[in-house]
């Protein structure tokens, strides 16, 4: 509770962008209350006869149809769902997966973490987009393979950061007696480690989310997006907004602002975190705190007391 | 400051999104179409029966001939393969020739004109042979007389040597392993184009006789023979490193002097050539120096070249390079001619008939009944109306497009109440569910758009997935087991492809997924007719079986292929480019305007 009204008073910006993804995400659950047609069946209802109507032209589609005539803003809405399952399920998945591998190879060490370690340089040795075109081509169009294939090789890579950390406090005061105590390594790893590098990990997890919603979009380009008919709001600028660039615009730059502010929002929101939660940013330079920057700086070029301080050293 | 960017930003945004409800695209009224399709065919009055636009005969473009300048062509793939035996691709028309070539000064309806009572071939003309040449009395025998002003292009392998016969003997022998010749490892199935024929020898320098096996002398084997296009090389190319595009020379009118690996061919025009303009007899062919075909990835990177004049050429291969919306623009922008051809097959959902529960023509004919073919025109950016094919391309001689009778046109017209009617007859008030898998080319909003109204119209569940390769979903189509329904091409096929039709492998009937041994030995019969009029009433019967059994569901009415010609192009009277050895003879006759 303390984090979020610090966000709100000390960052702002990175509590309106909170605000703004807590909206994604209630558009997302209540897309079918929300969205002004509703999905039938699964598939949203399609009118050739009315398709590529301009936005605020109809009051019936106030963003306009497709070139199938399915309402865009109904599109959005249901596209907002599957955006943010993917944040939330591949932020999640790729988090877990950096943590257990991580905290275990930081904890267990020896063979153990030499063995992993070369595994996840391995990994990191692949082009990330040449490993996720893999993956999917293996695996298939569709939803739950975009979340393994986006969330597995990051929360390998994600493992080295989640690793290093783990290092720096599995080998502090609690952890020894922990291990006096007799605590095995799951112990030590999940009741005392884990605790102590959860900052670090939210602010990992929050910096991505944005990225996701980013890869997506590329992965619709390359043909290796969601499954065909499900909304998606890379899926439409990749298919008919580019074809229809010049004729029916509203179909790129709508799914375009959306992608951009949800990606501008989860990135604010995940530094806005970071600056709070990490104590070497905190109140630091590098932190959005400028007011107390301002003071400071201002104390400074006062003469008087600068001479003061010159007089006591 | 901070706040006050964002705020920028934010406005921004807003008018952008609000110039595009302000922008000078026309909006579709209820009863118009979405698109204007490019003003290159007149539609006809919506009240009489559905016309087939009629072959446009263009002025030639441009002043007098010129040598000399570049082209740049749209090319879909290139093939990491030089090897003669490769059937019918664009990359091989330039360097490579045949024995006989479609006749590029005809007409559509020329163009196909088949004549039962001789040789069917009518619409050939002699490009390496000097005519069609002569079958003796039981059609046993071909004897083809070569030209004799032929030479292989210069440097390895051939170094410029004459063309003989012993090279059409090599070509053919090579593909089928006849006499001493091993037959070559190659992708396309030859034993099957080529069946019929049983030797081929060379008589003298510059005669070959082809001899057929004699109980497949029909019409119709020769004309599968004659349509077999044989790409003609020489005995040097065994010898010579095959995977080097550098040896890949022929006899053709341009040179492959540059190959980036699925990027760009570029062919220079080549100095020996012997073909003379007919138009300017006295003009040696080619005209342009140089031709680059090049790969662009996506339809909107076309469609700016095309406009910006960095782009020639591009046409039909199989699938739509540009939407509707897209030909729109570019007949829009004055930047070349764009010329319409409404010859290719509707796109549709290939059904295997032997699975339940397609195996009822009632669930078909509701199926189609089901789908609106006008909102799928609309979709596709085609004002015109909507055009069903038979067996057989409209305007073709065998074709009965317009003649069909009124219960054949009704399975066609969308009718929801009827369709549900016959799925309740057929045992399936409550519809059923079904997979189709798309090859990654097809156009998925087409598909989705015939899922909706299957859905809503008969509760039909199609679901719809796109396979990561074509030869991945070819694979599956072909497989009578796998339960995946695929998209595929329905009708509207030109008279040639006849013999191909008939002879089928024997783990696949023909190429519709059924096993209707009735309908193929009707199909049959065309080749063993003993008189024209015998044999266009049975063409004709079958023009109406084909869409009558609905093996296939159409998504969409035949719609226009285009040739875009840019206006640096002289030379072009509106041939079709697109037809594969057609590139050729075509693109050697064009000249770049100054």
């Amino acid at each position: 509770m303390q984090l979020l009204k610090d966000l709100f008073r000390k960052k702002t910006i990175g509590g309106i962008c909170l605000v703004i993804l807590i909206l994604f995400l209630l558009v997302a659950i209540f897309a079918d209350v929300i969205a002004p047609t509703p999905m039938v069946d699964g598939n949203l209802p399609m009118d050739v006869r009315a398709g590529l109507q301009k936005p605020f032209e109809n009051p019936a589609h106030l963003l306009g149809t497709d070139r199938l005539g399915m309402d865009l803003l109904s599109y959005m809405i249901y596209g907002a769902r599957t955006s943010v399952i993917l944040c939330v399920c591949c932020t999640l998945l790729s988090t877990v997966l950096s943590l257990v591998i991580g905290v275990l190879s930081a904890v267990i060490g020896g063979w153990f973490d030499l063995i992993v370690q070369r595994i996840v340089d391995a990994f990191g040795c692949i082009p990330q987009m040449l490993l996720l075109l893999i993956m999917m081509a293996m695996m298939g169009n569709g939803i739950p393979q975009m979340i393994i294939a986006l969330a597995v090789p990051s929360g390998i890579a994600g493992s080295r950061m989640v690793r290093s950390s783990a290092i720096s406090v599995k080998d502090s005061g609690y952890c020894d007696n922990s291990d006096l105590l007799g605590g095995n390594v799951l112990w030590k790893a999940f009741k005392h480690v884990v605790p102590n590098i959860m900052p670090l990990i939210i602010i990992s997890a929050a910096g991505s989310l944005g990225g996701v919603v980013m890869m997506e979009a590329s992965m619709n380009f390359l043909g290796y997006g969601v499954a065909p008919g499900t909304p998606s709001w890379g899926a439409l600028i990749t298919g008919q907004g580019r074809e229809l660039l010049f004729t029916a615009p509203w179909l790129c730059i709508v799914p375009g602002i959306a992608i951009a502010l949800l990606t501008f929002c989860s990135s604010m929101f995940g530094d806005a975190i970071r600056d709070l939660l990490d104590p070497r940013l905190k109140g630091g330079v590098g932190s959005y705190n400028t007011k107390k920057l301002n003071k400071v700086l201002a104390r400074l070029s006062r003469p008087s007391e600068a001479a003061a301080a010159e007089d006591v050293a | 400051m901070k706040k006050l960017i964002a705020l920028l930003l934010a406005l921004s945004m807003v008018f952008a999104l609000a110039a595009c409800g302000g922008g000078s695209t026309p909006a579709p009224a209820a009863d118009q179409p979405a698109a204007d399709a490019p003003a290159v065919e007149e539609a006809p009055a919506a009240e009489e029966a559905p016309a087939v636009p009629e072959t446009v005969v263009h002025e030639t473009t441009g002043t007098e001939p010129q040598y000399g300048g570049e082209a740049t062509v749209y090319y879909p793939k290139f093939y990491n393969y030089f090897d003669p035996s490769m059937m019918d691709e664009y990359q091989f028309a330039f360097w490579y020739e045949t024995l006989w070539v479609m006749d590029w000064g005809l007409n559509d309806a020329e163009t196909f004109a088949f004549d039962a009572g001789s040789i069917p071939v009518e619409y050939l003309a002699g490009q390496l042979a000097v005519d069609r040449g002569e079958f003796d009395e039981e059609a046993h025998t071909l004897t083809v007389k070569l030209r004799d002003d032929v030479f292989f292009q210069e440097g390895e392998p051939y170094n410029g040597r004459a063309f003989t016969a012993d090279d059409v003997v090599w070509s053919y022998s090579r593909l089928l392993g006849l006499g001493d010749y091993a037959k070559v490892d190659t992708e396309y199935d030859w034993g099957r184009a080529l069946d019929m024929l049983e030797s081929v020898e060379a008589v003298d320098d510059h005669t070959v006789v082809f001899t057929f096996k004699p109980d497949m002398s029909t019409t119709v084997q020769l004309t599968n023979f004659m349509n077999a296009k044989v790409n003609i090389a020489g005995p040097e190319w065994d010898d010579c490193d095959q995977s080097d595009w550098h040896n890949a020379k022929g006899t053709g009118p341009y040179v492959l002097t540059d190959y980036v690996v699925d990027n760009s061919m570029t062919f220079t025009r080549n100095d020996n050539y012997y073909g003379y303009d007919e138009r300017y007899p006295e003009n040696k062919l080619p005209y342009i120096d140089t031709i680059k075909l090049v790969y662009i990835a996506d339809s909107a990177n076309i469609l700016a070249q095309s406009m910006s004049g960095a782009l020639d050429w591009f046409g039909e291969n199989g699938k739509a390079v540009l939407s509707g919306d897209q030909l729109a623009q570019l007949s829009a922008a004055d930047a070349g001619q764009l010329y319409a051809y409404n010859t290719s097959s509707p796109p549709a959902i290939a059904l295997k008939i032997p699975q339940e529960p397609f195996s009822d023509i009632r669930v078909r004919q509701a199926m189609q009944l089901a789908i609106d073919l006008e909102a799928a025109n609309i979709y596709l950016g085609n004002d015109g109306p909507v055009v069903v094919p038979g067996l057989w391309g409209p305007g073709l001689s065998w074709s009965t497009y317009g003649e069909w009778p009124a219960e054949l046109e009704e399975e066609f017209e969308y009718n929801p109440e009827r369709a549900r009617e016959l799925m309740e007859e057929a045992g399936y008030p409550d519809g059923f569910e079904f997979e189709v898998e798309l090859d990654p080319t097809s156009n998925l909003d087409l598909y989705m758009l015939a899922a909706s109204e299957l859905k809503q119209n008969i509760n039909v569940t199609m679901n719809v997935t796109v396979a990561a390769e074509m030869m991945e979903a070819v694979q599956h189509s072909q497989d009578m087991d796998d339960p995946r329904q695929s998209a595929g091409f329905a009708g509207g096929f030109p008279e040639y492809m006849l013999a191909l039709m008939m002879t089928g492998s024997g783990e696949m009937p023909n190429s519709y997924g059924h096993d209707d041994q009735e309908y193929m030995d009707e199909l049959a019969s065309i080749g063993q007719a003993s008189s024209a009029d015998e044999q266009t009433a049975i063409a004709q019967d079958m023009d109406q079986q084909f869409p009558a059994r609905h093996w296939a569901i159409l998504v969409a009415g035949m719609q226009p292929n285009y040739d875009f010609m840019s206006n640096r192009i002289g030379g072009y009277t509106g041939e079709k480019v697109y037809y594969k050895d057609n590139m050729r003879t075509i693109w050697s006759r064009l000249w770049i305007e100054e």
